[in-house]
């Protein structure tokens, strides 16, 4: 932490209006029917307090749509013309812990040693991301149980901490200390104090026993052959709305849109649920059935990331149960595996 | 709607003792308050865990293709008539299904519960006697509260007559304001629906009597950003009009919309256009009845503009 300031809640409009002059900034708004993350216009209200979103910042990291690039056949070649990267600075104001957490996993997977993928990398350093802890974490929160916290700092520039009248800001970043005003005052002892409560007090409440330390008996390939895998994908319908509303889940496919001679190359979101995910060129199938591809949704999470990467590809955020039509509860799903 | 719990519990589990059925397809407690999500029951103990609340949004009979082996199934109204839809197209066999049906009365939102200050502790006694304001849009347009068909039919305690069925003080839905608009008006409010569809394929797979699976979500042209609000629109109206004559508005595909979009004030005129077309024809409400759309009669003419 690089230092710990105050705000007044009634100031935040001011600061961020101000912020306005020089960057893009994103806040949470209420559209009618749902909390969305959208961009701020000045003299506007910002929620203050609000649920978690269905959709996490991620959409404006790994969009549902983004050109990757231009081409065109000619005789001899084919010319490539890769699509404009943004530059100008965004703030996104009200990021949730635990998709800043999900945003470092989102790294892990595009941001690969030898191949960054640079559409992706150039959205991630022009933003700086304002957290707002989760004070009541939802009922389907589970972030402390796998590595995160509903006041956790991983990933964040700075870090609210509501206070009643005002906010305890915590200064994590250099990015984040550029965007101090006189907006800000000094916070003392005792506001350090009640932010440790708060940040207890939501911890014990976003928890679920996931008994993940029971899957470290067990080889990948005993826990991957599992009879259980054909117990619990029955009642899936195979849509994509867990995937979609996941804020580290990365996947996607490619394709081109061609007129005559020439085309554009648009990567779009793909959930491992739908029956054509891992579907080749050549037409085979190796997840055949909604058995395979709902265990390896679940796997790829809580395996095989894990044995790559040393960690969790899972923020706890929620989401997943939160929007599914037959609300699976993938904390069960995970928590109850039987090893027999 | 505590009491009707106990009744169609009592039935799943005789019938699971007596070895007629391998499965109850029912619901439970889902994983927060005022959920419910679907549940396989493979024996009888397993039977305690079915209830039926006012929040039984998901229409079960989306798995019965699926299953296999003889299936006992909960089912509201709305539902009992899509498994008449798919018995009618040979996607499941009458004699391997057991429906446990219930007199319904109306499933509610519980963010209008909420607003009322209504508790989560009440979510499974709460009933539209209660609060009919909180009626979902197609519960509000329901004439059809009976099963068509049933092997056991629940009664809730609380019997009322057809005629005092729960309205709240103000019926229209979202489907009658928007014909209120001009066209222009309403183009320009799907258009802002639309632009939030994520394309998951919700809506098509909650469907039991979709068979399309939602792969023009695929689609090339839908690809470009800019495309999408209009292109989501488009399919979604495909997905719409293919179920002229087999929608049974029971809900399922509006209440699994991860982002809420009302897809019921699209089905609603669209099933109100079939009765008026071709004499009142409703679907699922009978196993020699098939939709005027698939017989090969002469189409009636049609006279007036749209």
């Amino acid at each position: 932490m690089l230092a710990d300031v105050l705000i007044v809640k009634a100031k935040v409009k001011y600061w961020l209006e101000a912020l306005l002059d020089k960057v893009e900034v994103i806040v949470p708004k209420f559209t009618g029917t749902l909390i969305e993350y959208a961009p701020f216009r000045r003299g506007e209200e910002v929620m203050l307090e609000f649920k978690t979103p269905v959709l996490s910042p991620k959409i404006f990291f790994f969009p549902k749509s983004e050109r990757i690039l231009k081409y065109q056949k000619r005789k001899s070649a084919v010319n490539v013309i890769p699509a404009p990267v943004e530059t100008r600075g965004r703030v996104i104001f009200g990021v949730k812990p635990c998709d800043a957490k999900a945003l470092l996993l989102l790294d892990k997977q595009l941001l690969r040693v030898g191949a960054p993928d640079p559409y992706y990398q150039a959205h991630r350093s022009r933003t700086t991301l304002v957290g707002l802890g989760t004070s009541q974490p939802f009922e389907t929160e589970f972030s402390t149980s796998v590595g995160s916290s509903p006041f956790g700092e991983e990933g964040l520039d700075m870090l609210f901490y509501d206070l009643g009248k005002e906010f305890y800001v915590k200064v994590l970043t250099d990015k984040g200390k550029r965007l101090l005003d006189d907006n800000f005052t000094p916070a003392e002892e005792f506001h350090r104090k009640t932010a440790e409560e708060i940040k207890a007090r939501a911890e014990a409440k976003a928890s679920y026993s996931l008994n993940l330390e029971r899957w470290q008996k067990y080889s990948p390939l005993e826990i991957f052959n599992l009879p259980y895998w054909s117990e619990v994908y029955l009642t899936c319908i195979e849509c994509g709305a867990c995937t979609f509303a996941c804020p580290t889940s990365s996947n996607f496919r490619i394709v081109d849109v061609e007129t005559g001679s020439e085309g554009e190359r648009y990567r779009v979101w793909d959930a491992p649920t739908f029956e054509r995910f891992a579907e080749t060129s050549a037409g085979y199938n190796p997840r055949l059935t909604l058995k395979e591809r709902f265990r390896d949704w679940v796997l790829e999470k809580f395996l095989f990331f894990p044995l790559e990467h040393k960690d969790i590809n899972c923020t706890g955020c929620g989401r997943c149960i939160e929007v599914c039509p037959v609300k699976i509860d993938f904390r069960k799903v995970v928590g109850n595996v039987r090893f027999e | 709607m505590n009491e009707l719990r106990m009744i169609l519990q009592r039935e799943a589990r005789r019938l699971m003792e007596a070895g007629q059925v391998d499965v109850v397809i029912g619901y439970a407690r889902g994983p927060y308050a005022w959920t419910t999500a679907p549940f396989f029951a493979f024996n009888k103990n397993d039977c305690i865990h079915l209830t039926v609340s006012s929040f039984c949004t998901q229409n079960l009979s989306v798995y019965l293709p699926k299953v296999e082996g003889r299936v006992a199934i909960i089912a509201k109204p709305c539902d009992v008539r899509t498994i008449i839809e798919l018995i009618q197209d040979n996607q499941v066999r009458r004699e391997n299904v057991k429906i446990l049906s219930f007199r319904c009365p109306g499933m509610l939102n519980p963010k209008v519960l909420e607003e009322k200050g209504v508790s989560p502790d009440q979510a499974g006694t709460v009933s539209s006697k209660d609060y009919p304001e909180a009626l979902y849009d197609w519960c509000r347009v329901c004439i059809h509260r009976e099963p068509p068909d049933a092997d056991l039919k629940g009664e809730p305690r609380f019997l009322f007559e057809k005629t005092d069925y729960p309205m709240p003080a103000d019926p229209t839905t979202l489907a009658d304001r928007l014909e209120k608009k001009t066209p222009a008006e309403r183009l320009n409010f799907w258009m802002g629906e639309f632009a939030r569809c994520i394309r998951c394929k919700a809506c098509m797979h909650s469907c039991p009597v979709y068979y399309g699976g939602g792969d023009q979500f695929d689609s090339i042209e839908g690809a470009t950003g800019e495309n999408q609000p209009a292109e989501n629109f488009k399919i979604v109206l495909s997905f719409v009009h293919s179920l002229a004559g087999k929608c049974t508005e029971c809900g399922a595909c509006e209440s699994a919309c991860p982002v809420r979009i009302p897809l019921l004030a699209l089905h609603i005129p669209m099933y109100r256009k079939m009765q008026q077309r071709y004499g009142g024809y409703e679907p699922g409400l009978s196993y020699d009845e098939v939709s005027p759309l698939l017989k090969a009669e002469p189409m009636p003419q049609i006279v007036e503009g749209g």
